[in-house]
């Protein structure tokens, strides 16, 4: 019962707690909601610590697996990161090594892939109808083409502009929608787990 | 139910061994031999099969109960022998199993024990009864035949007296002459055979068979040799020296050697006497027929017989018996010897006992209750050993005598003991004795009995001394009259139950049931309703009776007629509610079998719509499977294609970034920008930046991932410069990892610019944890409320989100609201378009060519190379714009080829 219940018990008390912090203007409801969020950080905190630590586990535990696959890439990762932690506690995040190493390394790595993530998306959206030939792959075919002409004008015509400012303002319509959303798929997960309909917490 | 005959445990009737006690039981079914399957006994046909279980010869044909009138001119039933006998052979039921191997055996001693006379004679009688019942009135005593009266009820058919039903009165006396063949009487010549040395052994009944087993000696065969029947003979075995011819004689024979007890004997040891077979090894109790008193032993002279007995010693011949006995054993010295007191065995004893008295109701005697029951003495082997010599045959009825079967001096004697009349020699009959029996001239006057009660001891009863046991000389020496010496030896049915007794007594002992009382003829009714009878009736405890007397209940048997076929069983009547006590009001409920498989049916109306999509669907499975049917399959790519593609866009990208460096003349600008039109949000960051004053803390979230560090530095550049040129303090944080570093990076890039870190995120290089959490903790601390300025560089909406999300509900706890700008990449610009036009956000510069128009409004100045990147990354687009639309004409001029 304890496996469950207590946990549920402690999230919900805990979201109500936060919740009247915001909407009741109680110092002792404001002070316990602060408190609740201190924790909320440093636990966000060693969570990112947990999961370096089992990045490390999983990619240790295939480079002492005989017969697994990519373990010249494991040893890699495992390597970059323990070299990354090592030069960050010496030398601190703001230091030269680690600048370097971040415009280096990280900064032409990642790049690169985005590139090739670009040329990937432009050899998907030429084969886009080869594979699915439908009105709606025609407009997304279009809408592109226009968004990156419109994006960096060689010629600003007016006509171009027009067409950007009405892609602008579908752009903005369907992000509000989208936001709308995922405002309320926020506000309703919040209640789930007050109500202790969702115990994230506890597997349930 | 069955009871076990060892421990007396009541098991169930599907029983084979006592739950009790492991013994085998004994069967309560009788197996088909068509199917095998078990009856309960009285079926005659199988329950399962309709088999027949006996044979048709063997069933007892229905007869209806006698009518009145019938009834009316019929005799009176002078006695019912139980068990019921067919008066035929062929109407003996096939129930050999069922029945004891005595009375297996009766037919042969019907044919051997009833003179053809008295048969013819009492035929038309028993005429009137049925079949079954006449074959009791065969049996009856009355009709002159003895030798199968009923066992006793609680007697076992296998019940063996051997030597000890000798009693020891009898036992003593001295053994006579063995008789000739010829002089033994026709009835009994007989019942021994033609031949007695041809007698087969099997043909009699058990007690005679085992006492056959018995030793004898061979001195003793010779004597008897030629007189005795092989049965006889065989009892003459029993351990008897060849001197004492008397051993010679069966046991229940001894026991009618009467002797008179010796005056010498005490009475008092006399009255713990008791009359028991010495073959009672079980625990069972034998119901014992009563011995007459000790004190009182009735001595019968020869003419006063009774006339039964008369016929079976052959002087009722004259009388009609038709019993044919020995002329030789008749002669007047041989009656008048029998004149002489004699003292009755057990069996004759009872004769002297009178309807109703206790005597046919056995008592079961204790321990404490021998005292009162003196006449009865239990005499086992050894106290027999010593026994003085039986009185010499002489005072034996002649007929008897002349069996010469008296047991010899020094035998054991037999299991009945007569005590001694105290009073000497005169023959009294006790007062209780049969009407018949005291009509009998010249009959003793009767003493009162006052322990002629026939008793049984239990074993663990306290066992009288020998010297008790013992007659005395005279009464061992008394020679058997020679009328009992005539007597019949073929009831050999156990003398202890071969009792003669009056019909209103053997009714009275029989406790015959309902379906039996209602056969006899009214006379017997009358007769058993007398006094004396009555009252002897109302002691009498109702006797239990036999299952193989059950057996022999006749019933109502149609031919080819299944025993369930029977008609309806009547209803009983009601134990309770307002219709107790009356029956055949409600009938029955009749048991109803439900099949084994039973199929329920369903009344529910199936709808039409559902029939009809059943047999559809029914109708599209048992079609066959089509060979070819349409389905969309992905055509597989060709590798080359697709490498070629790829290689293609690459090359065309490449080119086109690389051609504007390279072949585009320095100075020349494609892209013609106006700042206001294509950047409405960078006018109102600059003049945010303008109003910053020099010392101003500026808090730049750097929200960005290292692969969007190059074109997030574009967009951050010209803010970071116009920052330092406003000579404002900038703080670096993050709540990315990373951002801390690419802060860091940015800040080294830009001349001139003042960077703080954050006192309270100075052990994390400006990393902020958790997430909107973190970010409004961080927000809320009073250095960063000490700030002027938020700038927020962003590549991906959710880090952007956090920032105004949390910036713009800080006034919720009293605190203000930072200006907040935006720098945020192409990509995302145009996902946080509703946030870059919130109130909060004082400005924005989305991608490169914004961050241009920045520097254009700010009036930093622009290097070419910032120009060049921008032609650049117009060709790049354009190329990429071209390829799609390259791609999506072809394929649309191609068709729908994705599928085939």
């Amino acid at each position: 019962m304890f496996k469950w219940l207590l946990p549920t018990v402690i999230a919900v008390l805990a979201g109500l707690l936060v919740l009247l912090g915001y909407f009741v203007p109680s110092p002792t409801l404001v002070a316990a909601r602060d408190i609740l969020v201190r924790w909320a950080t440093v636990l966000a905190a060693f969570a990112l610590v947990l999961a370096y630590g089992s990045l490390l586990r999983v990619h240790l535990g295939r480079l002492f697996t005989k017969h697994a696959k990519h373990r010249i890439a494991s040893l890699v990762l495992v390597l970059s990161a323990l070299g990354t932690l090592l030069i960050i506690l010496l030398f601190g995040a703001d230091s030269q090594p680690a600048q370097s190493l971040m415009t280096l390394v990280l900064v032409p790595g990642q790049s690169a892939l985005l590139a090739l993530t670009a040329v990937t998306l432009i050899v998907g959206g030429m084969r886009l109808l080869r594979t699915r030939w439908h009105f709606n792959s025609v407009v997304f075919l279009a809408v592109a083409v226009v968004t990156l002409l419109g994006a960096v004008p060689l010629v600003y015509p007016p006509v171009v502009g027009i067409v950007l400012r009405f892609l602008n303002a579908f752009a903005t319509g369907g992000m509000r929608g989208l936001l709308l959303g995922v405002v309320l798929g926020i506000l309703l997960t919040g209640l789930r787990i007050i109500l202790g309909v969702d115990r994230p917490q506890s597997g349930g | 139910m069955i009871r076990c005959p060892t421990c007396g445990t009541i098991n169930q009737d599907s029983r084979r061994t006592c739950t009790q006690c492991g013994n085998a039981l004994p069967q309560t079914k009788i197996r088909c031999p068509n199917c095998g399957a078990l009856n309960p006994v009285g079926n005659i046909l199988c329950d399962r099969c309709n088999a027949r279980l006996i044979k048709p010869d063997d069933v007892i044909p229905p007869h209806a109960p006698p009518t009145p009138e019938e009834s009316k001119g019929a005799p009176a039933v002078k006695g019912i022998s139980l068990p019921v006998r067919p008066s035929s052979a062929h109407d003996t039921p096939a129930l050999t199993d069922d029945l004891p191997d005595w009375l297996k055996d009766l037919p042969e001693d019907e044919e051997i024990g009833v003179s053809d006379e008295l048969a013819d004679e009492t035929e038309p009688e028993t005429q009137q009864y049925p079949e079954w019942l006449r074959g009791l009135l065969d049996d009856n005593p009355e009709f002159g035949d003895s030798e199968s009266d009923e066992p006793a009820e609680e007697t076992g058919p296998g019940l063996s007296l051997e030597s000890d039903s000798l009693p020891d009165w009898l036992a003593g006396t001295g053994a006579p002459e063995a008789p000739s063949s010829a002089d033994l009487p026709d009835w009994l010549t007989s019942l021994g055979g033609e031949g007695s040395e041809e007698v087969d052994i099997e043909a009699l009944p058990d007690w005679l068979t085992t006492s056959s087993d018995e030793v004898a000696t061979e001195e003793s065969d010779q004597e008897l040799a030629g007189s005795l029947p092989d049965w006889l003979r065989s009892s003459a075995e029993e351990g008897v020296s060849a001197a004492e011819p008397a051993a010679a004689v069966p046991d229940w024979l001894s026991a009618l050697d009467v002797t008179p007890q010796s005056q010498e004997s005490q009475p008092g040891e006399d009255e713990h006497a008791e009359l028991r077979p010495a073959s009672q090894s079980t625990k069972r109790q034998v119901t014992e027929p009563a011995p007459p008193p000790t004190d009182q032993a009735l001595i019968f002279s020869e003419s006063e017989l009774p006339d039964w007995l008369a016929e079976a010693r052959g002087l009722a011949l004259e009388e009609g018996a038709g019993v044919e006995p020995s002329t030789e054993d008749t002669s007047e010295p041989e009656r008048a010897e029998a004149k002489e007191p004699v003292e009755l065995p057990d069996w004759l004893t009872n004769l002297a006992l009178e309807e109703g008295e206790e005597a046919s109701q056995p008592e079961r005697l204790t321990g404490d209750d021998t005292d009162v029951f003196s006449p009865e003495l239990e005499v086992t082997a050894e106290a027999d050993s010593d026994l003085p010599p039986s009185e010499p045959p002489g005072e034996l009825p002649d007929w008897l005598a002349d069996l010469d079967v008296a047991p010899a001096e020094g035998e054991k004697p037999s299991v009945f003991v007569e005590a001694a009349p105290a009073g000497g020699d005169e023959v009294r009959l006790a007062p209780d004795s049969p009407t018949w029996l005291r009509e009998i001239p010249g009959a003793p006057e009767a003493p009162q009995a006052t322990s002629g009660t026939p008793v049984f001891l239990d074993e663990e009863s306290p066992q009288p001394d020998e010297e008790t046991l013992q007659p005395s000389p005279e009464e061992s020496h008394e020679p058997l009259p020679s009328w009992l010496q005539d007597l019949d030896l073929t009831a050999p049915a156990e003398p202890d139950r071969d009792v003669a007794p009056s019909e209103e007594e053997m009714l009275a002992r029989a406790n015959l049931p309902a379906w039996l009382q209602e056969l006899a003829p009214p006379e017997v009714g009358h007769a058993a309703e007398g006094a004396p009878l009555a009252a002897g009736l109302a002691d009498l405890a109702p006797a239990d009776i036999p299952d193989w007397v059950q057996a022999l209940r006749p019933e109502v048997h149609v031919e080819g007629k299944a025993r369930h076929e029977r008609g309806p069983l009547p209803t009983p009547a009601e134990p309770a509610g307002p219709l107790e006590g009356i029956a055949g009001v409600l009938t029955p409920l009749t048991i109803v079998d439900v099949p084994l498989e039973l199929e329920p049916t369903l009344d529910i109306a199936v709808p039409e719509a559902v029939v009809a999509q059943a047999q559809l669907w029914q109708k599209l499975l048992e079609q066959p499977r089509s060979a070819a049917r349409p389905v969309a399959q992905m055509r597989p790519y060709s590798r080359q294609a697709t490498w070629l593609a790829r290689l293609v866009v690459a090359v065309v990208i490449i080119v086109g970034v690389f051609a504007a460096f390279w072949v585009l003349p320095e100075g020349f600008q494609l892209s013609q920008i106006d700042p206001i039109q294509i950047a409405p949000g960078v006018s109102a960051l600059v003049s945010t930046i303008d109003q910053l004053q020099t010392g101003d803390r500026v808090i730049v979230a750097v929200e960005y991932p290292p692969a969007y560090a190059e074109e997030m530095s574009q967009v951050a550049l010209p803010i970071l410069e116009h920052l330092a040129a406003r000579e404002a303090e900038v703080v670096f944080v993050s709540s990315l990892p990373e951002g801390g570093t690419l802060g860091a990076t940015l800040s080294a890039r830009v001349p001139g610019l003042t960077t703080t870190t954050s006192s309270a995120l100075a052990a994390t290089g400006g990393y902020v944890a958790g997430n909107a959490n973190g970010i409004a903790a961080y927000l809320a601390r009073p250095d960063t409320q000490s700030a002027r300025h938020l700038l927020v560089l962003a590549a991906q909406p959710e880090h952007l989100r956090w920032w105004i999300e949390q910036n713009a509900v800080a006034d919720r706890d009293g605190l203000s609201p930072l200006p907040l700008s935006v720098g945020v990449s192409a990509a995302t610009g145009r996902l946080v378009v509703p946030y870059l036009q919130a109130e909060a956000v004082q400005g924005w510069v989305m991608g490169y060519p914004e961050a241009l128009a920045y520097r254009d409004i700010s009036g930093a100045a622009t290097p070419g190379a910032y120009r060049q990147v921008l032609d650049i990354l117009m060709l790049a687009h354009w190329a990429a714009a071209a390829l799609l639309a390259f791609g999506m004409l072809y394929n649309l001029a191609a068709g729908k080829k994705g599928t085939r």
